[in-house]
């Protein structure tokens, strides 16, 4: 009899597993990207470190006015090359895009996606149907789209601090804007973002 | 009846969350601001009365950047004696009331020393934005 009931409650606790299983989503769950609750990892950069890095550029060089001192308006601006600098691998785009569709916004800035650095337009297509138009119809049958501003910059790294079992971690964002008239940096920012978490006694 | 031998790490304990308690921000400023802020009226929902008391919302001003670029600033005091860490977004709103999304927008992480004012800022992401919600929370 005693047997009996501990192979009931036994099966009742198994079936409730399998059951509430059943419900499961696979362990899986949405977080909203520009959330609190994206993943903090402390020796990692992460998406939220792009977006608070880009957000605080945006501002600095929007609050600089020296976009409104560009020739054109909106301005014209090329991206130059942004160095990743730090140990770990990425896309700077994480960084550069986020700047480019915020300025954007502005309706101050317009990129230009047929200039590029080293001479690769991002856009080869454009670039080309460009040229041919330029050929077949003449320079003055399309406008002067020479950038007035090109941006570059780099992220760099700092070794890790450590102190016991606390660890610390540095990103530092540089960003340049150069007038391309002059060749002088017109606005620079540098933006650094610290994070520090505890690293296991145990193991590795 | 606290036994005789408890007396004394109790004393120490009390001691210690005091002393690490009261690492407190003293500040120093010009007696007659030369700065003319152009305050905005508040109007304050609280969900969290808990994070109202630590983290307040002293004032807000306003400004226009690149001629047409609205910027605000948020006075924050930590009322607490204690370092206090939260989160904070800034929604924007176009004549219509509308949001207005921006791709670097977001929650952002902070802290603030205790009983310190800090000022936190944003540039809308838009000339047409005209309105904004400050949001924190723990």
């Amino acid at each position: 009899m005693k047997l009996q009931k501990t192979i009931l409650l036994f099966a009742s606790i198994a079936s409730a597993l399998i059951f509430s299983g059943c419900a499961s989503t696979g362990g899986g769950s949405y977080v909203n990207s520009q959330g609190p609750d994206t993943l903090v990892a402390g020796n990692q950069i992460t998406i939220t470190d792009f977006s608070i890095a880009s957000d605080e550029m945006v501002n600095s060089l929007v609050s600089s006015g020296v976009l409104d001192r560009a020739p054109k308006q909106p301005a014209i601006m090329a991206i130059s090359r942004v160095i990743n600098d730090t140990r770990e691998q990425f896309d700077t785009d994480q960084l550069v895009k986020k700047i480019r569709v915020a300025l954007n916004q502005t309706g101050k800035v317009m990129t230009t996606t047929t200039v590029g650095f080293g001479g690769n337009a991002e856009d080869k297509m454009a670039e080309a149907i460009r040229a041919k138009k330029e050929y077949l119809e003449g320079k003055g049958s399309v406008p002067d789209t020479t950038p007035d501003f090109s941006l570059s910059g780099k992220i760099i790294q700092p070794p890790k601090v450590k102190d016991g079992n606390l660890r610390q971690n540095s990103y530092i964002f540089q960003l340049s804007l150069t007038e391309t008239k002059s060749g002088l940096a017109v606005w620079e920012d540098e933006k650094t973002i610290t994070k520090q978490y505890k690293k296991s006694s145990i193991g590795w | 009846m606290i036994s005789k031998s408890l007396i004394a790490p109790l004393l120490l304990l009390s001691a210690s969350i005091f002393y690490t308690g009261c690492t407190t921000v003293n500040s120093a400023e010009r007696a007659v601001p030369q700065a003319l802020k152009n305050s905005v009226d508040l109007t304050r929902v609280t969900t969290d009365p808990s994070l109202k008391r630590k983290v307040y919302v002293v004032g807000m001003n306003e400004s226009y950047v690149s001629g047409n670029m609205l910027k605000v600033q948020a006075e924050l005091q930590n009322k607490t004696n204690s370092y206090q860490e939260f989160y904070y977004a800034f929604d924007w709103f176009d004549v219509d009331g509308m949001l207005v999304s921006s791709p670097t927008g977001g929650w952002r992480p902070s802290g603030i020393q205790a009983r310190e004012l800090k000022a936190i800022t944003a540039v809308a992401p838009t000339p047409k934005t005209v309105d904004f919600r400050l949001k924190l929370r723990e």
